[in-house]
């Protein structure tokens, strides 16, 4: 068992897969898996307890970024090195956990991002999405001075130092994606984009679902702003901190 | 002014600086959250009973009626009063946020001393 790093997927109403996702990640790397029960409606935590994972359930429904951060203060408090994040509907490809958690151990980055279009695999996504997704790539593009082809990946591994900035409160608990990556290199964390594999949600309940779309890019643009006229010592200053 | 414009004027900025002193007074409003409606009550009350002060502001601003400069002015307090009220609202709902995950993880803490406790439990039923 790999005890220095922790695996965490965030849950809302995933009664239909959570099982067989957290199996999927046991087959395929001995570590331990936390589940963030963001107040589902079925018994996506009763399920992912029996699966062999950790519960830790939100009282109230607060959303995905904050399900995530509720994560990494998990993984703080109880001194973990190394964090991975995957979706809970099983888009991710659990080969890959080790893949990005090798880069991060190396010391070649701080956070490695999961990209779908960099050749491993064939995902296809709608044209719209695809559209929405390269813009914001294209922004953040720009302001890294290198290329992000995934932008709103939310398979990623982590070193201590990552954790510990992201459990701040300017993390951007709604929707993060784009600006978060924009964030971290202005805070001077290294990031690479690693190949991995993923596959169209099952379920479907994506957080880019149904009238979510029009709000997403409204607040991404808004988040991105926000982020570009905060003063960048404040994110260098809280990350060296750690 | 004319008087019976006076008198609403008079009216409304007495109602106001009254709600918010009887508010105060039961507890209702916290004091923090008074002093932008104090302020907004007291100049609407004296530029009602001082008009050439009133006129005075409306030849300063460049404006033609002085009551809609009292207007404008109105307008601008409310706008300050929301600035206000959502900077707090952010930080209640940040601190909202804080608070529901150190519940989510006290309450995992909580759950892991339980187990800890009933596996020492079970493993003194055994012993004896």
């Amino acid at each position: 068992m790999i005890s220095d790093a922790l695996i965490i997927l965030p849950a809302y109403n995933e009664s239909e897969l959570i099982q067989s996702v957290i199996r999927k990640i046991k087959e395929s790397i001995s570590i331990e898996v936390l589940v963030i029960n963001d107040k589902s409606q079925d018994n996506t935590a009763k399920l992912a307890k029996e699966a062999g994972a950790i519960v830790i359930n939100h009282p109230i429904n607060m959303g995905y970024g904050v399900a995530i951060q509720t994560g990494y203060k998990y993984a703080l408090q109880n001194d973990y090195q190394y964090l991975v994040q995957m979706d809970a509907d099983g888009q991710h490809d659990p080969q890959y956990i080790k893949t990005l958690l090798d880069v991060v151990r190396k010391g070649d980055c701080d956070l490695a991002i999961g990209s779908r279009f960099l050749g491993a695999g064939d995902y296809k996504m709608e044209p719209l999405r695809r559209l929405g997704q390269q813009l914001f790539g294209y922004i953040a593009s720009k302001v890294l001075k290198e290329d992000v082809t995934d932008p709103t990946s939310g398979f990623q591994a982590m070193n201590r130092r990552v954790i510990c900035f992201f459990s701040n409160d300017f993390f951007p608990c709604d929707y993060p994606d784009a600006d978060v990556i924009i964030m971290a290199h202005y805070a001077g964390i290294r990031t690479k984009e690693v190949p991995v594999v993923m596959y169209r949600s099952v379920t479907g309940q994506s957080i880019h679902s149904g009238l979510k779309p029009v709000y997403y890019v409204f607040k991404m643009f808004l988040s991105i702003f926000t982020i570009l006229i905060t003063s960048k010592s404040i994110f260098r200053k809280k990350f060296s901190e750690n | 002014m004319p008087i019976k414009q006076k008198i609403m004027v008079l009216t409304i900025s007495f109602s106001i600086l009254f709600a918010i002193i009887y508010l105060v007074r039961e507890k209702k409003l916290k004091e923090e959250y008074t002093w932008l409606w104090l302020l907004v009550g007291f100049v609407i009350l004296f530029f009602s009973i001082d008009y050439r002060a009133l006129v005075s502001l409306t030849k300063m601003v460049g404006a033609v009626l002085p009551t809609s400069v009292l207007f404008f002015f109105g307008l601008i307090s409310v706008v300050l009063i929301c600035l206000q009220f959502s900077v707090h609202i952010s930080k209640l709902a940040e601190d909202n946020k804080n608070m529901i995950q150190k519940i989510a993880l006290m309450d995992r803490e909580l759950e892991e001393l339980h187990e800890k406790n009933s596996r020492t439990e079970q493993r003194k039923e055994n012993t004896e």
